[in-house]
């Protein structure tokens, strides 16, 4: 019984993770403006596809410059969840480029916020100033309240993904952690249970990182529009699997059993100090499409707000538990093994 | 083995129950209900390997 409660923890988080990160809406969305290429000086009727919205109180809507000038819509309409949406364009843009990306809002005080972050091209064709943006200041804007995910564009609902591939890969890296300490200890002190330990850790682990590789690979199909990119970090941590593909080898290569866990155990250390910089240093320092690395956002903001965080760590113990639940079973065995036939058969 | 079907179940049927609102379509929940399917099949090989090796232990057990 005493062993018991993590492992009820362990069943709980996840289910927690499940059914919270399956269930809880998202907030509501712009799936896609038509046209999105506008000039100035015209009068332009968009059609804007929402997503999740429901009937609104007030609806306002502005096109975004920049932080200081706002276009008012001059009419919002929303019907069967589709938004017709009017704006006159001055002719005068405060601006010298002659093509800039325009962020539209729509807001509601029940709806909150949606946003398409640089959704619209202007064409600008210089004339006399004659400005209509609005200058004094920040709009009202709203903000939906309720335990909701955050729509982002692109990802829509695949937000999830993030309580199911990412604590995947948290999890991976603590047991390879956890493994690595009990290579150190088997080195330390030469007894075989703490190379059993090490091993089935990293063979749980591996799972982890593999299921991560598959989980990552749907995801991005959804997203990236592709099951594999020349993205570093999907790279390296395939690189890394094979890392630790090399140490199952190692370990059903060699015969003497004093041999093998001296050999995987120094392997081992060395694995696990080449996969640090492979998976954290090197998708930084060239390019990805990860958040966090090469340049985009790390996690925060919208990315991971209160509500997701909510799931997200609950969810990495959860898996993590899980890793350790799978590979003690692992343990147990090879202890039985070792006590049975320790004399008679290899293994 | 028999609770986790029931689970696929449950997420299929929920996601089924959002996709009048397009989830699936427009949302691409799909991938969701991909990604947990894929680890849970994950944890099954997983199982049925560890399966097999309680099983030639056992048979060795027998043998002797």
């Amino acid at each position: 019984m005493k062993s018991l409660w993590w492992k009820c923890l362990c069943i709980a988080l996840l289910l927690y993770a499940l059914f919270v990160g399956m269930l809880t809406p998202l907030k509501p969305g712009i799936l896609n403006i038509s046209p999105f290429l506008v000039s100035s000086g015209e009068r332009v009727s968009m059609e804007v596809e929402a997503y999740n919205v429901e009937a609104g109180k007030e609806w306002q809507a502005y096109l975004k410059k920049d932080s200081l000038s706002y276009l008012k819509a001059s009419a919002v309409e929303l019907t069967n969840g589709k938004f017709k949406i009017d704006f006159e364009i001055p002719s005068h843009i405060p601006s010298e480029t002659s093509l800039q990306a325009l962020t539209l809002l729509i807001t509601d005080e029940r709806n909150g916020t949606l946003v398409y972050p640089e959704g619209i091209q202007l064409k600008s064709s210089t004339n006399e100033s004659t400005s209509s943006w609005l200058k004094e200041g920040h709009p009202r804007l709203y903000k939906k309240e309720g335990f909701l995910f955050p729509y982002r564009n692109i990802l829509r609902e695949t937000i999830r993904n993030m309580y199911y591939h990412v604590p995947l890969w948290f999890s991976m890296f603590i047991l390879f952690f956890a493994g690595m300490m009990c290579s150190i200890w088997y080195l330390k002190t030469k007894k075989i249970e703490y190379d059993h330990r090490a091993s089935s850790l990293i063979y749980s682990g591996m799972l982890m990182g593999v299921l991560g590789l598959i989980t990552g690979s749907l995801w991005a199909k959804a997203t990236w529009g592709a099951y594999w990119t020349n993205d570093m970090k999907l790279n390296m941590s395939a690189v890394s699997m094979l890392i630790y593909f090399a140490y199952a080898i190692l370990r059903s290569g060699t015969e003497d059993i004093e041999r093998k866990a001296t050999l995987s155990s120094a392997y081992n250390i060395f694995a696990f100090i080449t996969i640090v910089p492979l998976i954290f240093v090197l998708p930084r320092v060239a390019d990805s499409l990860h958040p966090g690395n090469g340049g985009n956002p790390a996690f925060g903001g919208e990315d991971l707000d209160n509500t997701m965080r909510a799931v997200f760590y609950p969810a990495i113990i959860g898996f993590t538990l899980m890793g350790v639940w799978l590979g003690q079973i692992l343990l147990r065995i090879k202890r039985i093994k070792e006590k049975i036939f320790f004399n008679k058969i290899d293994f | 083995m028999k609770h986790s079907f029931c689970l696929i179940l449950f997420v299929l049927g929920t996601s089924l129950l959002k996709a009048e609102n397009g989830a699936f379509s427009d949302g691409k929940l799909l991938s969701v209900v991909l990604v947990f399917a894929s680890i849970l099949i994950g944890f099954f090989i997983y199982l049925f390997s560890l399966d097999r090796k309680l099983t030639k232990i056992e048979n060795q057990i027998k043998d002797e």
